[in-house]
């Protein structure tokens, strides 16, 4: 089967030809329904070619590797194959209990409503940036991490439920009154500072 | 050909080499899964694009168009 990406490029390829043919002979849109071919050819193809590419372009951004290709976040990358696991990050990321291959977006996307479009543009921000602004030093979320996140995943999971501390508060870590991360339970995150103590997991290729 | 029948198919041209450009650019910054290639595609690219579709709709209705229109009819 084809992929979307290849369609993608016969899409391109079609807009290309369609452009150098008007370009080539313009008498052909000198007519008035030969505006119609020149409306196809400049404007409506290269518009969906280019919207399909910046929603295919979106969710390659979901994946872990896009967000480690900024030089800036390396050792957050290196912090989830610390071979530790009270490591809250390295452990979802080398148990799969999150998708490896998505493991940044899926504990920092908002999962609210608008989320998703909120975390687009929320990593657009971090791309203008990283790239043509001044990032953080050190660099840090520009909101306190939320339980929302946690639960988004862990609420209804038997043995998050079980867990007797967790019946107990439950409340207090729905209505954000206490912090999975930051209230003494489960804060060891990714510890960028204390990566030259730590040892590393190397995944069997 | 007279000045102004030249003037809508130089922007015609340049509207083209400007769609081209964003695709071309669409084309080669999807081989990578990269922040600078997204950026690339929407700095340059999306630029290429904007431009490339204001040149064309400028050709259709700018000024210079409207007494060359009825040539080719």
């Amino acid at each position: 089967m084809v992929s979307p990406q290849a369609l993608l490029m016969i899409l391109i390829g079609i807009s290309i030809a369609f452009i150098l043919l008007v370009v080539i002979r313009p008498s052909l849109i000198a007519r008035r329904e030969g505006k119609i071919l020149g409306l196809l050819a400049f404007i409506v193809l290269p518009v969906v070619a280019a919207s399909i590419g910046a929603s295919e372009h979106l969710e390659n951004s979901k994946q872990t590797q896009f967000c480690l290709s900024c030089h800036i976040m390396e050792p957050w990358g290196k912090s989830l194959y610390v071979d530790d696991p009270s490591h809250i990050p390295a452990a979802h990321f080398q148990n799969h209990r999150i998708a490896p291959d998505e493991a940044c977006y899926t504990c920092h996307s908002d999962y609210g409503m608008y989320g998703t479009i909120r975390t687009k543009l929320e990593g657009m921000h971090h791309v203008y940036v990283e790239y043509l602004g001044h990032p953080m030093n050190p660099i840090h979320l520009y909101h306190p991490y939320e339980n929302a996140q946690c639960l988004h995943c862990h609420l209804g999971a038997r043995s998050f439920e079980a867990d007797p501390l967790h019946i107990a508060i439950m409340g207090d870590l729905k209505s954000e009154k206490l912090s999975c991360i930051s209230s003494g339970c489960h804060d060891t995150i990714h510890n960028v500072s204390t990566l030259g103590q730590a040892k590393f997991w190397e995944p069997v290729e | 050909m007279s000045g102004r029948a030249a003037a809508p198919q130089l922007q015609l041209r340049i509207s083209g080499a400007l769609l081209i450009v964003g695709l071309l650019v669409e084309a080669i910054s999807l081989r990578w899964n990269t922040a600078p290639s997204f950026l690339w595609f929407m700095m340059l690219g999306g630029g290429c694009f904007v431009a490339g579709v204001a040149v064309y709709l400028y050709s259709l209705i700018g000024p210079k168009n409207a007494p060359a229109s009825g040539e080719g009819e």
